[in-house]
Formats: structure tokens, sequence, C-alpha cells
């Protein structure tokens, strides 16, 4: 081996000292170029539903780290998502639209082509560094669609335990899109276990399908009684998985300025998998009881879905610590001077009515009222926001903090509390897996729309059932128990006249 | 060593049928597919959906010819290579045909039941009866000129193989 001379290892010494000095020091983190413009940090939690969070209301203490924050933020009580999974209500939050104008409406779907640009990071501009992050794959897809306006767009795969399905796609990072398609989605069926999905190599599908066919994802460990948490393709733990995304903000912060930081993170998602010192924190509890309605496509039993309830919770708790542990070390580290945090959820998710989860034709104020969280730069006291507000409004709000001309495609308005005003105005969430994503919507879609106190639902379209509205009032019945549409037939005319209204614009793709 | 193998000519024709059959699969899949991807992708992402397709069905092809020459490789001569052609086709139908009405039930759950109950043997039996039917001189004469009249689909699939690949190798560095 060659040998190093006094002068090659003084040259490398001092290298490394300039290195670790500019990576480190505070003192010349300042010689970056300043801007006036505020830093901006979403972190979205997949599946987190507002109804679940003690700093909402629930009743089992689920969010103490949540309500600390709070008592520093801007509390959104009346936030929904535009849609009730991951694909129509991430792509409603990151492009300000609603379900029926961007069509990611299906699984593994996309936005339409004439959006593809109509996104967070790109209405940004150059000025924002935008940096992107999803532990959920049907997310990932549209962040590789949205790739041209990301800087740095960090792979699925990141932080993770254990790989537990191929992923191909993310040796092709130049060529996200068609490489998951191809490769992840199509050829292996990407291991979503979707229903109608047919691997299109058959050898190495089926390979793919009996390699993990005997693997025991729920089998317990020390650490965590119902198994390592998993986002269908690798297991990871939400310690290393936050302590990635500080590393990433902090880095961020020391470089670039202003940026764009958006991490949508898996957890509380189901499989509900909470560590062992967050199982068993809370004690059984009765909810009401609400029967499978004619549109609820399970009947699970409710003690079944009590005890799912009971673990989500729990998987909610271990979530709110980790966020807590998060925000504190950013406040610690001052990069909150001069950021905004918004911490909020793609959808929601519901136990009731014999259903668990998401995958559902049912748009119930729990998979669809989502929290949101904002604390601006320098936030030092606690404000309530109950106006009724969407996550399309996002994206109008992000422009207007960030000093741009807000589109006047935008379906959102700014938010009150940060800029906007609270004007009187419908919401929408809608549900529409089962329809195709460019035809007119017609083969089984659940709109719901939010007026004031009211919440009109209406189911069409659905083999063997007929189009039906169900009517509640938010503020006097949040369970949404006692169905008002024969009852209030004056406001349950006026909302349905709006809806189908506004349905019937929407529904065909022009 | 290559005197254990079947010559030139009995490896494509083999090759024809598994070819065919796995691109047949893919692309039948692809064009169920095609016209929600041409409304949410550009026609450049949908043809390099189409490559990466070619490519892994490429990949897969010869991994199944692979396979049975691992398998003639490793048999006595009169097993297998000596009649490649028609052993060779009628493996590559009967297990290529039981995975594909495998994943065509399309239930995993099914396909976990029809594999954990019965593990391989579904198939091993299946390939052995199929094998004894090669006796028969009219089984054996269909299996043959099937594989044979498949070989004209090599002319396409082939050389559309390697442009995708090409424009895999091109996407992902430009």
């Amino acid at each position: 081996m060659k040998s190093i001379s006094r002068r090659d290892f003084l040259k490398t010494a001092m290298a490394l000292s300039a290195g670790s000095l500019l990576s480190l020091s505070p003192a010349l983190r300042g010689l970056k170029a300043q801007s006036d413009k505020p830093n901006i940090i979403i972190l979205v939690f997949d599946a987190m539903s507002a109804r679940n969070l003690s700093v909402y209301g629930y009743p089992r203490s689920t969010t103490p780290g949540l309500e600390r924050i709070a008592e520093r933020a801007t509390i959104y009580h009346s936030h929904y998502s535009a849609g009730n999974f991951t694909t129509s209500g991430t792509a409603s939050m990151l492009t300000g639209l609603y379900p029926w104008t961007h069509r990611a409406i299906n699984l593994s779907g996309m936005v339409r082509k004439k959006f593809v640009d109509h996104n967070i990071f790109s209405l940004m501009g150059d000025e924002y560094y935008c940096t992107a992050f999803t532990q959920n794959y049907l997310a990932d897809v549209l962040l590789g669609q949205f790739q041209s306006g990301i800087d740095r767009h960090i792979v699925t795969p990141s932080f993770y335990d254990q790989l537990d399905h191929p992923l191909l796609g993310q040796y092709f990072s130049r060529d996200p899109v068609p490489a998951y398609y191809g490769l992840d989605d199509y050829l292996f069926s990407g291991g979503v276990d979707r229903v109608g999905s047919v691997p299109s190599t058959p050898i190495f599908g089926l390979l793919n399908h009996l390699a993990h066919m005997d693997q025991d994802f729920n089998r317990a460990l020390p650490d965590y009684p119902y198994g390592i948490p998993n986002n269908t393709f690798y297991s990871y733990e939400n310690e290393v998985v936050y302590a990635g995304v500080l590393d990433e903000i902090l880095n961020l912060s020391s470089q670039q300025d202003p940026f764009l930081a958006y991490f949508h993170l898996f957890s509380p998602h189901e499989p509900y998998r909470p560590r062992r010192e967050f199982t068993d924190i809370f004690p059984e509890m009765d909810f009401p009881f609400k029967r499978p309605t004619k549109f609820s496509t399970l009947d699970i039993p409710n003690e079944s879905i009590l005890w799912r309830r009971k673990t989500y919770d729990e998987f909610v708790a271990d979530v709110d610590f980790e966020i807590e542990k998060l925000v504190n070390a950013l406040e610690d580290s001052g990069v909150l001077k001069n950021s905004y945090l918004i911490l909020t959820a793609d959808h929601g998710e519901l136990f009731e009515r014999g259903e668990y989860g998401h995958v559902t034709r049912l748009l119930y104020d729990a998979v669809a009222h989502i929290p949101l969280i904002v604390i601006a730069p320098g936030q030092k006291s606690r404000r309530d926001i109950y106006h009724p507000t969407s996550n399309i409004d996002l994206l109008p709000t992000l422009l207007q903090i960030a000093g741009k001309k807000p589109s006047t495609n935008l379906e959102g308005k700014i938010l009150p509390g940060l800029g906007g005003s609270e004007e009187s105005r419908s919401l929408f969430s809608m549900e529409a897996k089962e329809c195709s994503s460019f035809g007119s919507l017609a083969n089984g879609a659940t709109i719901s729309m939010i007026k004031g106190e009211h919440k009109l639902i209406y189911y069409t379209g659905y083999p063997k059932r007929p189009d039906t509205f169900e009517l509640y009032n938010l503020k006097e019945d949040m369970d949404e128990m006692k169905d008002l549409y024969l009852l209030d037939l004056v406001t349950a005319s006026q909302m349905k006249k709006e809806l189908l209204d506004t349905f019937e614009a929407n529904r065909k793709l022009t | 060593m290559l005197k254990r193998l079947p010559n030139f000519h009995a490896v494509v024709s083999v090759y024809a049928v598994i070819a065919s059959m796995l691109f047949a699969w893919s692309l039948l899949l692809f064009f169920w597919y095609l016209p929600s991807w041409l409304h949410f992708m550009t026609i450049g992402d949908v043809i390099a959906v189409f490559s990466y397709v070619m490519a892994a069905s490429f990949f897969e092809s010869l991994t199944f010819l692979l396979f049975l020459l691992l398998l003639c490789f490793s048999l006595p001569s009169n097993y297998l290579r000596n009649e490649f052609i028609a052993r060779g086709t009628s493996i590559t139908l009967c297990v290529i045909g039981l995975i594909m009405i495998y994943l065509r039930v399309n239930n995993t759950y099914i396909t976990n039941i029809l594999f954990s109950r019965f593990g391989i043997w579904p198939t091993l039996v299946a390939v052995a009866v199929s094998l004894l039917l090669t006796k028969i001189h009219q089984v054996r004469w269909a299996l043959i000129s099937l594989s044979d009249r498949l070989t004209i689909f090599l002319y396409i699939l082939i050389p559309l193989s390697l442009f995708s690949l090409l424009v895999i190798i091109i996407r992902n560095i430009f």
C-alpha cells in the first residue's frame, strides 16, 4: 500500500475539518443566501382521523403531544379531505383541486396530464428548493408525476428496516413513473394485493407471491407485540423514520433558503402496530354503535371493530410521541423561527357501520375529517379556527405565504387565519374508486357536501342500490346517527340541488 | 459440456413457445391498462412503460429457457435433451399454462391455498402427464409443429425487446 506523506495527511485533515465546520457551525450556516421568504415544512400522517385525536376532543388521550404543540399553533377544527383514501386525498392537497377535476380517483391513480404542472412543488417556482418524501407508494406515484417541480425526491424505501417486496422502480430514479408502473405496480402487481390485480409477468409475479406467502408480518417482537409497522413493501420503525426526517430538515435548513419540505409518513395507517409502551394504555370504552348501511361492503362484528379502534388509538399515541419529539427538536434547532410547520393527514380512518379503515364507499366524518395544525414562524399562542376548511385550501394558502399570486385554476381558498376569510361556501369530498377515472363517474360514487353545520351525503350509481341521500347536522349530531333527509326538507332540498348541480357540472370530463 | 445441451434449432423452437406465451400475457394486460394510461401519461411515458414490460418479459422468457436448459444439463439425455422440442414445449405449455390459470383465478388466497395445501405436486403431476403424452406420435407431432410455427414471432419479439432495452437505457441516462 502506498504510504501517505505528511503533506497529504495535512491536506486531508484540513479538508475534513473544513467540511465538518461548514456542515456543523451555525455561524457559517449563516453564510448561505438569505431570503425573506419563510420555509415551509409539511408533515402528512397517513390515515390520521381528527375524530381519534384528543387534541380535537376525543375521549381517549391519544395525542398529549399534539395538545402541547397546539398551545402555540393554529388549530383547524373542521378540516376535511376531498378524498377518502391516499390517492384522491393527497392529489387534492397537492393540486388544490377536487377529485372530479384532477381525476386521481383510483388506487395507484394519477392526476390528469393537463394538471401535471399544477401542483404545490411546481407552483412554488424556482425560488423554493423542494424536497419530497413519502412512505406510501400510492402517494409516491403522484410525487413521481410531479417530479419536474421537485428538487430532491427522496425514494420511498428510505429509512426502512426490512424490505418485504422487490422494489425495482427505485433503481430507475430518472424515470420514476414508468418504472413504477412498468415494474413494481404492473409486472408484480406491486405487492399491493389490489383487488383484480394480476402480475403481468406470470413467472416473476407468481414467485413474488409465493416468496411472501409464508411471511409472518404479524409476528410479535419484544418491542412490537403486534408486529413491526409495515407499508406493504417494507417494515419500518417510526423512531428511525422520524430521526431521518429530522436530519433531512436540518440539512435543508443549513443549505437551502427558502425551502419546501414535504414528508408523507405512513403511520398510523393500517396495520396498526404500536410499540410495546403504547399497547394497552387505554381502557375499553363504548362508542355509539352504528349499524352497517346498505352501502357498507363489510359487516365486521362490533367487538372486532372496537378492538381495531383501540389498536389504532394506541398507534396514534405512538405517532404522537414521535411528532412531539420531532417538533421540539425543530424548535430547539431554530428551524421554526423562519418556517411554517404544517401537520395534517391525507384522509381519516373509520371504525363504524361494519367497516374499518378507509377503503370504503362511505364518507362519514371519521374518514374525511382530518387534522390541520399550523405553527407560524415565532407563533407563541393558540388560535382555534372552527370555520369548515378543505385540504384543497392548503395550496392557495402556501402560495400566499410564499408571496406568489394564487393560480386562478385553484378550487380551494386561502385558509382563514393565514390570510383568508371565513366566507360561507360548500365543501365537497368524493369517493369514486369503482369508477373509470376518465368516464362520467357513473359506476358508483359517493359525494359529500358540507355547508355550515349540515352535511349531505349522496350515493350514486352503485349496482343494485338506488341513489340515496343522507343529511346530518354535524353540530348537534357529530356521530351522524340521525338522518335528517326526510325530516329537514328545506335544508335537504337546498343542499340537494346545489350538490347535484355541482356534481353534474363536474362529473363529465372536459 | 455443450454436448449435454440440445442443438440451436431446438433451443430456438422451445424459446419461441416460451416467449409467445409470456409476451402474449404481458401484452394482453398492457392493452387492458392502455386506455387509462393514455389519459394520465404522455405518449413518451406510455412507450417507456411498454419498454419496461417488454424488457421484463424478455428476461422472464430467458430465465425460463435457462431453467429448461439446466434440466437438460442435469438429466440423462434420453429424458429431455433428445426430445427437447416436444418435451420442452410440453413442459413450457404445462408449467406456464398452470401458472396463468392460477393467476387468472386471480385470487391470492386461492393461489395460496392451492400451493400451501398441495405444494408443487399439482404442477409436477401435470408435467409428468404431459411428458408421457409426448410418447404419442400425434401429440409429439402437434407440439413440434406448434413450436415451429411460433418461431415466426421471434422475428418481432426479440427486436422489440432489444429496442425496449435501448429505450430504458436512454431514458435513464439522458
